[in-house]
């Protein structure tokens, strides 16, 4: 158990020390030690469960383990590997999470690549996000360009010049918008998933009330309202009420009740 | 009088831009959050917006987007246009302060790579009171440097500029509007600026919107 501070600007608390806020260079934390007010520093390393009871404006966020930081943060590059509880806002260029991240508030990114599961009880806006797993956002997600692959929960509005979604389990989008938007599934190879699906007689779609765009391309999706220029409805959906401007192309198999010329 | 709505759907028919733009614009803060209005209609929930503001605003858009860049436009949109950073020349193109104002000022602050919207309206507020008190523009400039210097004020309550005259002085403070001043029987408020209707006045007349 022990704080050391080795100069004016490094911090290291091994074990269950605690330290309090100020500027320095470094701040680590190996085990459950906590920092007690705001930091502002080039790097912040938690190994362990530590915490930072306060805001973190620094250059390099890294988190092994469960570590959590209950004010703002302002980072140029954060790494969550294991999981994490983000209480403040974020700004954030490139965040990485590897396991799982619980964001309590709004979040802006410039790149956010999830290999895991996050949650964003906020909003997310931004540049990029990719998804390789599960994302929760209770907000809306408006971003340039937004991919994924899993499962997908967004409670606001989904909008980006390109939505990219492969869907592998149940999603639920309230409302799409954007440039170009598609849809496809993820086709499991995994053995059990497929014996599953078909005992269960499980479709994982999307569900969505309102999907708008110029170019877009459904498939496993079902949706109250597809609105859009070019529309191309594929095999395993399900749509109340399509309405077009340009194009549009439903496949033999798909559920559409009614579409509209506008 | 009621304000006129329009769907989504008219509005992409009627002003030609797609929804790629139209979401773009939402997410850049172009176009206000808080024009977007749900409604139930027969086909479910619809949105809408406030037509004339809308179709203004796209209309203005459209224009500027190949001159500016969207984060610029969303500075130049924003309710806040406080955000707005101009260049020498663009500031002299709007023709809102006097050749001699900007170069006074220039010679007081050198190393000047571009004019905020604080140092903008410091200036137009120097030419104001110049104007109308009779006072040169390099004792204004000089004399109301602590209204730009406490800028930050205005963003907390509104403040008026009030000169207080007592026999040859003239003494100017910056307060918050409404505060009532009780003078001593020699002295009288000679003068006194809404700050905050001036400074509404240049954003407007550097964004040319209505607030």
């Amino acid at each position: 158990m022990s704080t050391e501070v080795t100069s004016n600007k490094h911090i290291k608390i091994n074990g269950s020390g605690t330290a309090s806020g100020g500027i320095f260079d470094e701040v680590k934390i190996n085990g459950s030690g906590k920092v007690v007010g705001d930091i502002e520093c080039k790097l912040v390393k938690i190994d362990g469960s530590g915490n930072v009871e306060g805001a973190v404006k620094a250059h390099k966020i890294r988190i092994n383990g469960s570590g959590t930081i209950n004010g703002d943060i302002t980072a140029t590059d954060m790494k969550v590997n294991g999981s994490s509880s983000l209480l403040g806002c974020a700004i954030i260029d490139e965040l990485t999470i590897n396991g799982s991240t619980n964001f309590a508030k709004d979040i802006k990114v410039k790149e956010f690549n999830i290999n895991g599961a996050s949650k964003v009880s906020g909003r997310i806006t931004g540049g990029k996000v990719k998804v390789n797993g599960m994302l929760t956002v209770k907000g809306s997600c408006e971003v340039e360009v937004f991919e994924s692959n899993g499962t997908l929960e967004v409670d606001g509005l989904l909008s980006a010049d390109m939505i990219h979604l492969k869907i592998g389990h149940q999603s639920v989008v309230k409302e799409m918008g954007g440039e170009h938007i598609s849809v496809i599934e993820h086709i499991s190879t995994k053995m059990l998933k497929k014996i599953l699906n078909f005992l269960f007689q499980r479709n994982d779609v999307l569900n969505a009330e309102v999907i708008e765009g110029d170019e877009i391309n459904l498939d496993v999706t079902s949706a109250k309202l597809v609105r859009g220029k070019r529309v191309f409805i594929g095999e395993k959906c399900h749509i109340d009420r399509v309405e077009y401007s340009e194009h549009l192309d439903i496949h033999e198999n798909a559920k559409v009740r009614e579409t509209v010329k506008i | 009088m009621e304000e006129k709505f329009i769907s989504k759907k008219e509005l992409l028919e009627l002003t030609g831009i797609s929804y790629g733009q139209l979401y773009r614009w939402k997410r850049m803060d172009i176009i206000p959050e808080s024009w977007f209005i749900k409604r139930s209609s027969f086909t479910g929930q619809e949105t809408f917006f406030p037509k004339e503001k809308i179709v203004e605003r796209i209309d203005k858009i459209v224009k500027l987007k190949d001159e500016y860049s969207l984060e610029e436009l969303a500075k130049l949109f924003s309710p806040n246009p406080a955000e707005i950073e101009l260049t020498e020349e663009a500031l002299r193109s709007k023709h809102l302060l006097t050749e001699e104002t900007i170069n006074k000022y220039k010679s007081m602050y050198t190393k000047l790579h571009s004019y905020s919207f604080g140092a903008i309206y410091f200036m137009y507020v120097c030419e104001m009171v110049s104007k109308s008190t009779g006072l040169s523009i390099d004792e204004c400039l000089v004399t109301f440097t602590f209204i730009h210097e406490h800028y930050k004020e205005h963003g907390k309550i509104s403040q008026e500029l009030v000169g207080i005259e007592k026999g040859n002085q003239l003494i100017w403070f910056m307060v918050p509007i409404q505060v009532p001043i009780f003078l001593e029987q020699q002295a009288r408020v000679l003068k006194r600026y809404n700050l905050l209707e001036i400074m509404n006045q240049v954003k407007m007349k550097l964004t040319g919107l209505q607030p």
